[in-house]
């Protein structure tokens, strides 16, 4: 390994005009090869660089760079403070650079590095450092692998470090506390999830979020082990709610680096089993307050008769929630009768009067979501709250119920989605025609004036004798007969167009000699008649 | 040299083509919690360009171009978008063709609510949640808010939503309804009958704003110009946590090691974007039957062969498309016949004869199911009646009339020649 070739490269390349990351580079290549490093020249041409370039990743580089320099680095340890209040904040819990995960990992880590070098804590405030540590803690599922690089060196550098040592303290067991499981466990660790010696921990005050009642104050943990915590909460007789802990803990060796160590909140929910009882349903006239006669039915049981509601009625469930703990009545947030009728599967819900337990459903008024659709329901009473923990939906019984006729559910119309029917076209049936035999019989009768016109001509004697013998007459008979002679053809095979053609055609020489012939008639008579 | 630049240059535009996305986070940190979902769209070829929604540059439309081809909002707690934006300019996006991919939470602003409104949808107001204490999953806080979906609730359309066959859904987030009128709102996913959309610190004092199976989750919208805009009450459950979380509900002992949400993103945003259930025509042909070129104008009762190339993108490529319901409409103003064309290999082919009705018709092919893009081609023909030489010339029953009129002029002929030639004999002279 041509160790004179590298050392040239690598020193070559820290030099006044590079940007810090190269810097960080290079500087970082030499001292692990072990090889020689010019401090002042690196640590100007670092200062140069970081004067170009102040976003926070350059910084980072700065820190890292400058933590392993011999010579004066105080000016880039100055620079921490202003380096962390570019940082943002999100939510009031998290501190965040831009860049992200890699590079507020980055500067936090630079900085305790250097810090460790200068011998002087960094200039962060405590909840600073607290909230950078939440939201190392909130990147825990990182998948880009050189932030995960940097976010495990981060998270190790804060936990042991010399100057702040952010302590997490997390709920161990589940959120629900229940007569069965009484205890709240809590951890107390560095940001590793390591130990941090031995502390006492108490749980300050346990406050009912929403009555505000004070369950314990200044109770102490019990330690289960080096970083486990645990409180039996039920031994307060906690009523059922979610309740905020606040918890500190004191080392039992003073240590000024430890964070975070008063002030924790942990949340939990101490939660019940319900019973539900005195359940009645009735079916009422609608102006009636009470049904004259109910059914009473015992969970997890149905009713055995199907009732029967129309829409001048009014169905009536009345029932009663107790808390089995303590047998105090309790009110859910979620308490829902749902009807769904059989034949469709559509699904109707109606929500309880929350002070009273009781439905009061009027079909009448609520025959347009029924969509006017009688038949079998099946009712189930729907049960639930975040403190219940059987949670549970009971089917209770059926109900017919009737709505007035004529009142039709809407046609659903075309579902545009579907294939339309198709559609052959019906073809014009052709009009009947008569019978063969008549169109033969009349064909025949109609060619009988022919035949009575040849009789009786031969009856009366008939001849051409007068007949010219020119061409006039000749060329006009015959074009005649042409005319004629087209005309069947048209029948048989031509069209208006042709026809017309021809005929106009045939149509000269006809007038010629038919004038011609007429002119030589009249003439003949003529001199007939005057001889 | 130039050119051959030219032409690699116009071929990335066009393969850029519909890729252009923005992306609108409200925080950075969103970046990261959601990593494994952006870079999945990268792979994918997406461009995407990550701003914070009221960065004061942001804007959709340059010089009357669209800048962007899709639109992904992760900023549910927007109150106002910078820049030029705003939900008019949203939605004239969406009229432009661009799709829009919506996640809300329940820390949901004014502005995505107003959105949804107009696309159709109505989310719950903020601070609200979909409850379900009957099918919570088991690593919820305590307000059983995080809840589990199965994938039994999807809707049956396998371009939108993949197979149906996947792990349980993770969802926390709020709940939204749509209208049942409006015809173009499909409820991809909606809740279980036991769930409702509320606050979960207040007690229920009138009715909730969503219950049951009306409870939407995720809802799908296609414009009439096939822009496709899909909105999800829960920001979580693209985030990476979601896709790797293990299922188990608090209620059972059914436990599923890896949740259905990577799943069902994926088939969402590959419909969303455009890339599957895309439809387009090829060439359109229609000739009478046995000849290649159409006529000048068809004739009643003729033979007509109609055929048209359908394409569907598939993986990025035009490929012809299987479908086997295509209808083909022979309209003037009401459709007079319909016929389901017959497909081989892409091209949907129909023989069929003309009615007996002339008139100017349309071959029409008005494709429309859920998923896939609406398809209409339409093809104007005039259809003339018969021609004076078309009809039948020998009906039998006319006969009479034809040997009528035919011995009439037989007759015509010779009486001409008797009248005009007679000689009549000289009479007797008396005596």
């Amino acid at each position: 390994f041509p160790v004179g070739d590298t050392q040239k490269v690598l020193s070559e390349a820290i030099k006044d005009s590079v940007p810090v990351a190269d810097i960080f580079y290079a500087f970082s290549a030499l001292k692990n090869l072990g090889l020689q490093v010019d401090n002042a020249k690196v640590t100007s041409a670092l200062t140069e660089a970081l004067k170009k370039d102040d976003s926070p990743q350059s910084a980072g580089y700065g820190f890292f760079v400058a933590s392993q320099l011999t010579g004066d680095t105080k000016k880039i340890f100055d620079s921490i403070e202003d380096v962390v209040a570019q940082a943002d904040e999100v939510d009031d819990k998290y501190l965040q650079f831009e860049g992200g995960l890699y590079t507020t990992a980055l500067v936090v880590d630079g900085a305790y590095k250097l810090a460790a070098k200068e011998k002087k804590a960094p200039t962060m405030s405590d909840d600073k450092v607290v909230k950078f540590a939440n939201y190392f803690l909130s990147r825990k599922h990182v998948h880009q692998l050189r932030a995960a690089y940097q976010l495990v060196s981060v998270i190790k550098t804060l936990t042991d470090n010399q100057f702040h040592i952010p302590v997490a303290i997390t709920l161990a067991s589940p959120v629900a506390v229940t007569s069965s499981s009484p205890n709240v466990k809590v951890q107390v660790t560095n940001l590793l999830g390591g130990s941090i010696g031995s502390l006492t921990v108490t749980a300050d005050s346990a406050k009912h979020i929403s009555s505000e009642a004070i369950v314990l104050s200044k109770k102490p943990f019990t330690s289960k082990d080096s970083s486990t915590y645990e409180l039996n909460f039920m031994q307060a007789k906690p009523v059922r709610g979610f309740y905020k802990i606040i918890i500190s803990a004191k080392p039992s060796k003073e240590d000024k680096k430890l964070l975070g160590l008063t002030g924790a909140e942990v949340e939990v929910k101490v939660t019940t089993q319900v019973s539900i009882e005195n359940v009645e349903i009735g079916v009422a006239d609608k102006d009636q307050t009470t049904a004259a006669r109910t059914t009473k039915v015992q969970y997890p049981g149905k009713a055995s008769t199907v009732f029967e509601a129309d829409y001048h009625q009014k169905i009536i469930v009345k029932f009663q929630l107790k808390d089995k703990a303590d047998g105090t009545k309790m009110s859910a947030h979620q308490t829902f009768l749902k009807l769904t009728n059989q034949k469709t599967n559509q699904e109707i819900i109606f929500v309880a009067d929350a002070a009273s337990n009781k439905f009061d459903l009027d079909i009448g008024s609520s025959a347009g979501q029924f969509g006017h659709l009688s038949g079998k329901y099946s009712m189930e009473l729907i049960i639930g709250d975040a403190v219940i923990e059987n949670p549970f939906s009971w089917a209770l019984g059926e109900v017919n119920l009737n709505f007035p006729e004529g009142q039709t559910p809407k046609d659903k119309g075309l579902d545009r989605y579907a294939k339309k029917p198709e559609i052959k076209h019906l073809f014009r049936e052709p009009e009947k025609r008569p019978a063969a035999v008549v169109s033969t019989v009349f064909t025949f009768l109609v060619l009988a004036p022919v035949l009575i016109l040849v009789l009786l001509w031969m009856k009366i004697g008939v001849n051409v004798s007068n007949f010219p013998m020119s061409l006039s007459a000749v060329g006009f008979h015959l074009c005649l007969a042409a005319i004629f002679g087209l005309y069947y053809l048209y029948w048989v095979e031509l069209n208006m167009f042709q026809t017309v053609r021809y005929l106009g055609l045939l149509a000269l020489p006809t007038f010629i000699f038919g004038n011609r012939l007429l002119s030589g008639i009249a003439s003949k008579r003529k001199g007939e008649k005057k001889v | 040299m130039l050119r051959f630049s030219l032409f690699i240059a116009i071929c990335v535009c066009s393969v850029l083509a519909n890729k252009r996305t923005l992306v609108l986070v409200d925080n950075w940190s969103i970046r990261e919690t959601h990593s494994v979902f952006f870079r999945t769209l990268r792979d994918r070829g997406f461009e995407l360009t990550f701003k914070t929604a009221d960065d004061s540059s942001l804007a959709l439309v340059k010089y009357g171009e669209f800048l962007y081809d899709n639109l992904i909002l992760f900023s549910p707690s927007v109150e106002e978008f910078g820049g030029s934006l705003d939900v008019a300019a949203i939605t004239n996006f969406i009229d432009g063709g661009g799709n829009v991919l919506v996640a809300a939470s329940s820390d949901i602003g004014d502005p995505i609510r107003e959105l949804a409104t107009e696309c159709g949808v109505e989310f719950d107001y903020e601070k609200t949640a979909v409850i379900d204490h009957l099918n919570y999953d088991i690593k919820d806080q305590g307000k059983h808010t995080m809840i589990i979906a199965d994938s039994k609730n999807l809707l049956d359309a396998p371009l939108i939503v993949g197979s149906k066959n996947i792990n349980p859904l993770l969802y926390r987030g709020v709940g939204m309804v749509a209208d049942p009128e409006n015809p173009l709102v499909l409820s991809v996913l909606h809740a279980s009958s036991t769930a409702y959309s509320f606050s979960p610190d207040k007690a229920i004092d009138d009715y909730p704003h969503a219950v049951g199976k009306n409870t939407l989750l995720v809802a799908a919208l296609q414009a009439r110009n096939n822009a496709r805009v899909v909105f999800l009450g829960s920001l979580d459950f693209f985030s990476d946590e979601f896709f790797t979380f293990s299922v188990q509900s608090g209620m059972s002992n059914k436990q599923f090691p890896k949740s259905g949400n990577e799943d069902l993103a994926l088939s969402l945003t590959q419909w969303v974007f455009k890339e599957k259930g895309v439809l387009r025509v090829g060439a359109v042909k229609h000739n009478k039957q046995g000849e290649k070129e159409p006529p000048q104008a068809y004739t009643v009762f003729d033979m007509v062969d109609y055929s048209i190339e359908i394409e569907e993108l598939k993986d990025g490529k035009w490929k012809p498309f299987s479908g086997q319901d295509v209808q083909l409409e022979f309209v003037r103003i009401d459709p007079f016949v319909r016929t389901t064309l017959k497909n081989s290999n892409g091209k949907f082919h129909i023989t069929f004869k003309l009615p007996d009705v002339y008139g100017v018709y349309k071959f029409q092919v008005d494709y429309n199911r859920v998923g896939y893009t609406h398809l209409y081609s339409t093809t104007q023909v005039s259809v003339r009646p018969l021609q004076h030489t078309q009809y039948e010339r020998f009906i039998y029953s006319a006969y009479p009339y034809y040997t009528s009129a035919f011995s009439m002029m037989v007759g015509v002929c010779v009486f001409s020649l008797v009248f005009l030639h007679f000689k009549e004999e000289p009479k007797e002279k008396k005596e």
